[in-house]
């Protein structure tokens, strides 16, 4: 019996927690995922928060699209979803932004939209083939994030991105579920990144993620998770890591979202490593990681606690791993994406 | 309801802008005014009458541009395609620069001051409700359609 998705219906379910910290103004919750296709990479996000906007009545939310399409170059958009349009249903993933929905029945999550302002459809099933993992109340700024990720699912279906139709089989995808308390532009930072082999066959799945201090002086939590076919398998933390980032990223073209943003936010240069090397090491497990970053588009957020804004760089790359598991050799090349949040 | 008239002129876009930015977001509108007080700024609409602003310690005020001080240097030069194509990021501020498709006069230290300004202007306005309905406004009154639309 595949208990996965019965797995997924248990822990994925919309929380809503905004009463769960004395801070319920700083609340925020997403699900985010990532299509890695033959030829083309899609990143869609639904999001909810509270609106800290000054003139925001007091307890209102905001709510949030994304989808971003990557073939050669972005399209894209982020749009704001007015809250009347918004059908939620805590303790289930259902969730309603107008006429775009995500909800998870039969086993697969459920997508449908389509972005107003672009040319933009997406209609896709995506089967978890991973159990996933939870973790909670990790520290992010002045407050705490939990989440969830699904490192590993299929997606079939149909991305139209103007005039080019991409048909989807059994594409390899990711997924993160998120919610917490802080503020967007507190003292924070993360490196967040995931990668799934080439083959289909080849069993490794892997997720990355590191969150700092603003400056990256100081590291709260560093982790690196490794899945074998369904069964998450190894974690090493913290002191088992080192990164080396190298070089920097360099486009002449930084798309940036939403569009408006580019003129508050114009600067052709990011921080973003040209790689990033992970070397993890425990006992005689070990396991090196080399991500080479090849694109990136940016979302930037206005902060919520001054008038700046914060910058997540969405970075399409390559992937090389290899080490040593239980006795057993890990090896495989593949794709993946990295978030850069500065 | 709508913010400005069927066809706006600079005049009402702008005064409808500012009273949004000092109603939604006060400390950047307090900031403009921070930036750039005891000047003023010429601002020239392809098409349009040329309009003035005069910056105050707690105000900004619109004025004809016959009321200008005759010391101030300060002009922003523009069309409203620009502005739009700059918004939907079809132009970069950069390239809009080069291609003097928005110029921005005035000595050197006078001109980072009044970017600076800009700059948080548009800050304001992306926290602001009232931004995206102006700009929806202005985009169905001022965007040149293509022919094919015509």
């Amino acid at each position: 019996m595949n208990l996965i998705p019965r797995v997924i219906a248990l822990t994925d379910n919309l929380r809503l927690a905004e009463e769960s910290s004395q801070h319920p103004e700083q609340y925020k919750e997403w699900y985010h995922f990532c299509i890695l296709g033959r030829d083309v990479e899609v990143v869609f996000n639904l999001s909810v928060m509270r609106d800290n906007r000054p003139a925001a009545a007091p307890g209102s939310r905001l709510a949030r699209l994304i989808l971003l399409v990557h073939n050669g170059s972005w399209d894209g958009d982020v749009v704001e979803i007015p809250w009347r349009e918004i059908e939620l249903n805590p303790g289930r993933i259902d969730l309603r932004f107008g006429h775009n929905h995500l909800r998870f029945a039969d086993g697969v999550y459920q997508v449908s939209i389509a972005l107003e302002t672009r040319p933009i459809t997406l209609d896709l099933t995506i089967r978890p083939t991973t159990h996933p993992l939870m973790r909670s109340r990790a520290p992010i700024g002045f407050g705490a994030i939990d989440w969830l990720v699904v490192p590993r699912l299929e997606a079939d279906g149909v991305l139209v991105c103007g005039r080019q139709v991409h048909r989807l089989k059994s594409a390899a995808a990711y997924h993160d579920h998120n919610w917490g308390h802080w503020l967007w532009g507190q003292d924070f930072a993360w490196e967040w990144g995931f990668a799934l082999p080439n083959l289909a066959g080849t069993p490794w799945s892997l997720v990355f993620d590191r969150v700092t201090n603003r400056a990256r002086s100081q590291v709260q939590e560093l982790k690196l998770s490794l899945w074998k076919h369904d069964r998450l398998v190894r974690i090493f933390a913290h002191q088992e890591i080192t990164t080396l980032p190298q070089g920097y990223l360099s486009q002449a073209h930084v798309p940036k979202f939403p569009r408006i943003m580019a003129l508050i936010a114009p600067e052709l240069t990011t921080d973003v490593p040209r790689s990033l090397e992970i070397a993890a090491t425990s006992g005689p497990d070990h396991l090196n990681i080399c991500f080479e970053s090849k694109d990136l588009a940016q979302l930037i957020l206005p902060n919520e606690t001054d008038l700046g804004e914060t910058i997540i760089n969405e970075v399409v790359g390559m992937i090389h791993a290899n080490g040593m598991l239980k006795g057993e050799a890990v090896g495989f090349e593949g794709k993946g994406f990295f978030e850069f949040l500065t | 309801m709508n913010f400005l008239p069927e066809n706006p002129t600079t005049a009402e876009f702008i005064q409808a802008s500012l009273q949004a930015l000092g109603a939604e977001c006060p400390q950047s509108y307090q900031h403009i005014c921070s930036l750039l007080t005891g000047r003023d700024l010429r601002i020239e609409m392809e098409g349009e009458e040329p309009i003035g602003l005069r910056f105050q310690a707690q105000q900004i005020t619109l004025l004809p541009v016959n009321e200008l001080t005759a010391g101030s240097r300060l002009c922003l030069r523009s069309s409203w395609q620009t502005v739009l194509d700059l918004v939907d990021a079809r132009l970069s501020l950069l390239v809009a620069v080069y291609t003097g498709r928005l110029d921005l006069i005035g000595e050197s230290g006078e001109l980072i001051l009044l970017y600076d300004a800009i700059l948080m202007y548009l800050r304001g306005g992306v926290r602001t409700f009232a931004f995206p309905l102006l700009l929806d406004e202005l985009r169905n009154a001022k965007e040149q359609k293509p022919l094919a639309a015509l």
